[in-house]
């Protein structure tokens, strides 16, 4: 009786916590996901699918990208859109229609604009290797289950006052540390976009979302699925790719 | 007697001359603020209703339901289905004066290192001006002359793109696949209607190169009908809907809306024309009120003299008559020199226009960014000849009815109390 008090005793004692997995803390989570989601250079293929008022719309293209600063893109199809070009460089970004032979310069709040007719933006696209510890605080709300997977909710507060995405609220797979799900809201609180993840690869020693569901709220009856069909990490990029050269190249 | 009445009043209005000329002027002033007041909302309302027309509603406007449901997103591919068969449904009414054919796009425009959204309208620009008269309003430049790649900008627009007429300016938009397609354009003209929705937002291009950007064929969004007799459009409305009807299946069936239905002119209008009608209350009482005072005090301060009169065997009816006469005089005077001043202000102002922008200092009109071209920064205002003599008697009237209580008083009144009496009432 008295071994039996003393275990008693003794597991009372123990944290509650050392019974299951212990939570990491908000900012140890956004060091995972920035070591998924971050990298040095990448090279994709891709395929855009915009389902409009009933319409699929599918169009294909490859990018190159150096960290969260340079970035290249160029349509494939249809036809209508092949040779369009993107480059975008630190805050700004160019875009070479073949159509006009010109290129447009954007820059701040223009980068929220529809890319290619999508529910992406320019900046949604171009900014891909954006490292969540830099820009945001994060405080871990609970776990709640997304995509059948058991999930930490993290609410994410920009430090950056003029961020177009003030807010986020992410479910994160605990076991692969890459967002599943995510609500994107404006400084006022308006929720303007919501993102859901489909698929997922490992590529190498990073988990990686291959099939993300974008909507864009403030567009009636549309949303854009954007499926990775290849991608390459760490690879070789000409620094040729990232001038305006590279888009006038016909 | 009566005579005698008169010409003691008479007597009266110019024994005191001062008095009698400060009253008239405080009812001059208050019947030329009523008239301008007046004409200048009228000007108002009149002219929000007839940009809407010339604009966006035409008399009549024919539209797929859809794209009129979502006018605001402007659904590209919601085009006029069975255009020909339409145009043809069209040409059997004598009583359309002429059919615009409009492409609405939502465009990225570039310019150097400049960049923004915009509305941009394709037109044929020949009819299109006939009826819209868009050409009156450039003031840089000249209006479209063809198919070319050219277009007209507003000014605010161009301003904040900082672009002048020759300049080049590339235009991008998404079309009705959802492919990305830009053209650039030469800057033909620059356009200033005075509508702050319409000069910082809008650029019309010619209507084929719309259907290019588009990727449209031969299509169109929007067909606007003008009439030789606007005040017919419903009828006119029902016997296309009838004759299309007879020619298209009723799930391909457009819209056909007069101007009378439109959104705008219907829900928009009336409650506009009430609070106008609310703020001219407002304006009416105040006039009304200054009016009442300057005439209630110019009798109550002739009590004493009232008394007087009586005591020298003045009937009550006698001076009842004599004040009358008295305020009858002086009000038509001041609102005959009020309608004189307030008419010939308006009817200036009328003809120049008002430069609201000019008078709210720079950059205030600018702010007035709303969704439909209510407010101009160049008002017009309206006068009628029912504002006119309606002010003009409102003014008579009101002096009339500003002495009734101190005649009243004065009625009841003994002399030997109108001796003592103070300025009291």
């Amino acid at each position: 009786m008295k071994q039996i008090l003393i275990l008693i005793f003794l597991l009372a004692a123990l944290p509650a916590g050392s019974f299951g997995q212990q939570r990491p803390a908000a900012s140890e989570i956004l060091d995972r996901i920035d070591r998924n989601m971050v990298y040095d250079t990448a090279r994709a293929e891709m395929e855009m699918i915009i389902t409009v008022g009933g319409r699929e719309i599918r169009k294909s293209f490859i990018s190159f990208s150096r960290g969260n600063e340079k970035s290249y893109i160029e349509f494939l199809s249809p036809p209508r859109d092949m040779s369009t070009k993107i480059l975008k460089i630190e805050d700004v970004v160019r875009v070479y229609y073949p159509s006009a032979e010109r290129v447009m310069r954007l820059s701040g709040h223009m980068l929220n604009q529809s890319m290619m007719g999508s529910d992406f933006s320019f900046e949604d696209m171009t900014e891909r290797s954006r490292k969540l510890r830099e820009e945001y605080t994060a405080e871990v709300k609970g776990e709640e289950t997304a995509a059948g997977r058991p999930c930490y909710v993290l609410v994410m507060t920009s430090k950056i006052e003029k961020q177009t995405y003030f807010t986020r609220k992410s479910w994160i797979d605990r076991e692969r540390f890459i967002g599943l799900k995510e609500e994107l809201y404006a400084r006022s609180g308006k929720l303007l976009k919501t993102m859901e993840v489909e698929g997922v690869e490992t590529i190498g020693r990073r988990s990686y979302p291959t099939k993300i569901l974008l909507q864009d709220k403030l567009r009636e009856n549309s949303k854009t699925e954007l499926v990775i069909t290849k991608i390459q990490f760490d690879v070789a990029i000409n620094d040729e790719m990232f001038t305006e050269r590279q888009l006038m190249k016909k | 007697m009566i005579q005698q009445v008169f010409r003691f009043a008479w007597r009266n209005i110019w024994r005191n001359r001062r008095r009698t000329l400060l009253t008239a002027l405080a009812i001059m002033i208050g019947v030329s603020c009523l008239i301008f007041f007046r004409s200048y909302i009228t000007g108002i309302m009149n002219g929000a209703g007839e940009e809407i027309v010339r604009t966006e509603s035409g008399h009549i406007k024919i539209a797929d339901p859809r794209f009129l449901k979502m006018d605001r997103m402007m659904p590209k591919e919601d085009l006029l289905k069975d255009l020909p068969a339409i145009r043809a449904g069209l040409a059997l009414s004598p009583e359309v004066r002429t059919t615009v054919e409009r492409i609405k796009l939502r465009l990225l425009l570039s310019h150097g290192d400049r960049s923004e959204p915009a509305l941009g309208i394709g037109i044929d620009p020949v009819p299109a001006d006939r009826e819209m008269k868009l050409s009156r309003t450039v003031k840089e430049g000249r209006f479209l002359s063809g198919s070319g790649r050219e277009l007209i900008i507003g000014s605010l627009l161009a301003q904040k793109l900082n672009i002048a007429v020759g300049g080049e300016l590339l235009l991008v938009t998404s079309d009705i696949n959802y492919s990305t397609y830009a053209l650039p354009f030469r800057v033909a003209g620059i356009f200033e209607t005075g509508f702050t929705t319409i000069d910082k937002h809008m650029l019309f291009i010619p209507l084929e190169r719309a259907r290019e950007m588009l990727d449209c064929g031969d299509e169109a969004h929007e067909l606007l009908l003008f009439l030789r007799d606007p005040a017919v459009a419903g009828k006119v409305a029902d016997s296309i809907r009838d004759r299309l009807r007879r020619r298209l299946p009723a799930d391909r069936l457009p819209e056909v809306v007069p101007w009378q239905e439109n959104d705008f002119v219907k829900n928009m209008v009336p409650f506009y024309e009430t609070m106008a009608a609310k703020l001219l209350q407002i304006i009416m009482l105040t006039v009304g009120l200054v009016i009442l005072n300057t005439m209630l005090m110019t009798v109550i301060e002739r009590f004493k003299e009232i008394g007087v009169l009586k005591a020298l065997g003045f009937r009550n009816l006698e001076i009842l008559g004599m004040i009358l006469f008295e305020a009858a005089f002086i009000g038509l005077l001041g609102s005959v020199l009020g309608g004189l001043c307030g008419g010939a202000v308006s009817a200036y102002s009328q003809k120049t226009g008002i430069n609201m922008a000019a008078m709210l200092g720079k950059g205030t009109f600018e702010k007035i960014d709303m969704p439909l071209p209510l407010f101009s920064r160049f008002v017009h205002p309206d006068l009628t000849p029912g504002i006119l003599f309606g002010s003009v008697l409102f003014g008579i009237l009101t002096a009339l009815l500003a002495v009734l209580y101190p005649a009243y008083k004065s009625w009841r009144m003994k002399p030997v109390e109108a001796f003592r009496s103070e300025l009291k009432v």
